[in-house]
């Protein structure tokens, strides 16, 4: 048979038990905003392909600017007809519209017969004006390699400068051929040449295109997983998260501190 | 064999046979002038039926003599496309060639124990192969993408000879 408990210890471990509960309620509110984080992001980590995390891109200018998200300086722009096509960094613009699905160095642009012509290092594509690819030319069609720049003389052929020479096509596009005109007609006569050349686009243009890259660059699934991890506030932002891992450890014994207490005292 | 190295190393292309060199071969030499066929809006429709997604071109490339056509089609195993070479005889498969491959899992399909299951082949009215093509374990996507290749370029071809015979 026990002896029966001093009233004054009694007193001491209820207020123990009482203090340890205002800090585990006091605590679980300041977590309470932690937890509800860290679970949102943590269910939106597990469906990432349902929710197209990493298909969808931050669009906001604060964000962006919060990660340090520029374009590159290295803009290449050619002017044809009423329609810029520019390079910045791996991605292809038609005006401020990125041109999907096509990479590689631009050489040029021009306009032939309301088919766009754009050059890029190892195949010609031709595209609509409003921006759908008609064919892809490489050198399955025949596309000479090397190819550096391209123009149209003055009978309205297109030209490519590639690396063993200057080759022409026809209007369908369909064979290319050694350019030879300079030299078969005689008497010899001059032909013009004239290059697509590069061009500065306009500032609200290049502005619109700068704006336009950023949007393809910070996927959704990167700010989750930061806000999950912590790094999104800073490189010490791990070790908050790490800080709050703590007090969830720190919760869950004082839960089982005041919920064996109570067992113990009610016997 | 000729192996290409561009880039990094997930930009491998290996080119199996220069697309060029598929196409003179099929004609033995004497290769026709090549053609184009224009995706008019049904084309389109049937095409991406069979593909699973619209195609990116408005128009295809194709050789074609005395009922007997060649096809350079790509489409994108898991990440890369694969360039094949596809000659319909007949309304047959007569060829497959993988001539280039970039993906970086799947190689398989580029031996003839894989590409000769389709010789033969005909499109049935379901715009199905009427054979099954045996998978390979690991290349579940490439052997895929070459099985709806074929059935693209029969397609095609059909509607090539149906148009061609009026």
């Amino acid at each position: 048979m026990s002896s029966p408990e001093n009233p004054v210890d009694s007193k001491k471990k209820r207020s123990k038990t009482h203090h340890v509960t205002l800090w585990h309620r006091y605590l679980g509110l300041t977590g309470l905003a932690f937890i509800l984080v860290l679970a949102v992001t943590g269910i939106m980590l597990n469906h990432t392909e349902l929710l197209k995390l990493d298909s969808r891109f931050v669009e906001s200018g604060l964000l962006l600017d919060w990660y340090d998200i520029k374009a590159p300086d290295n803009t290449v722009s050619y002017h044809a007809d009423n329609l810029w096509v520019t390079q910045l960094g791996d991605q292809l613009y038609l005006n401020d519209h990125r041109i999907h699905d096509l990479t590689g160095v631009l050489v040029g642009a021009l306009v032939m017969e309301g088919v766009l012509v754009v050059g890029l290092e190892g195949s010609v594509v031709l595209m609509t004006p409003e921006g759908g690819i008609i064919e892809r030319l490489t050198g399955t069609a025949g596309v000479p390699a090397g190819m550096t720049r391209i123009g149209v003389d003055n009978s309205g052929n297109l030209i490519v400068q590639a690396a063993h020479g200057q080759y022409s096509t026809d209007a369908t596009f369909l064979e290319w051929r050694e350019y030879t005109d300079r030299v078969s007609t005689f008497p010899l006569q001059v032909v013009a040449i004239a290059w697509a050349e590069p061009q500065a686009p306009p500032p609200p243009l290049q502005a619109s295109i700068v704006r336009a890259y950023r949007t393809t660059v910070l996927p959704l699934e990167r700010i989750a997983l930061d806000i999950h991890g912590g790094p999104f506030v800073g490189k010490w932002g791990k070790y908050f998260v790490d800080a709050v891992g703590v007090l969830f450890v720190v919760l869950a014994l004082f839960g089982f501190w005041i919920w064996a207490a109570r067992k113990w005292r009610r016997g | 064999m000729l192996l290409l190295v561009t880039g990094s190393v997930f930009a491998t292309e290996n080119v199996l046979q220069d697309p060029q060199d598929f196409v003179h071969d099929v004609f033995a030499g004497d290769v026709p002038k090549p053609q184009v066929l224009w995706l008019t809006a049904d084309l389109a429709d049937d095409a991406t039926g069979i593909m699973g997604h619209p195609l990116q071109a408005l128009r295809i490339r194709y050789w074609e003599r005395d009922g007997r056509s060649a096809w350079i089609l790509e489409e994108i195993g898991k990440e890369r496309p694969i360039t094949t070479g596809i000659v319909v005889d007949h309304g047959k498969v007569d060829r497959v060639k993988v001539l280039i491959y970039r993906e970086t899992r799947g190689q398989e399909v580029q031996y003839t124990f894989f590409t000769d299951q389709f010789k033969g082949a005909v499109l049935q009215s379901d715009r199905q192969l009427n054979r099954s093509i045996d998978t390979i374990s690991g290349a579940t996507l490439s052997v895929r993408a070459l099985t709806k290749l074929a059935r693209l370029a029969l397609y095609l071809d059909h509607y090539v000879q149906s148009r061609k015979s009026g």
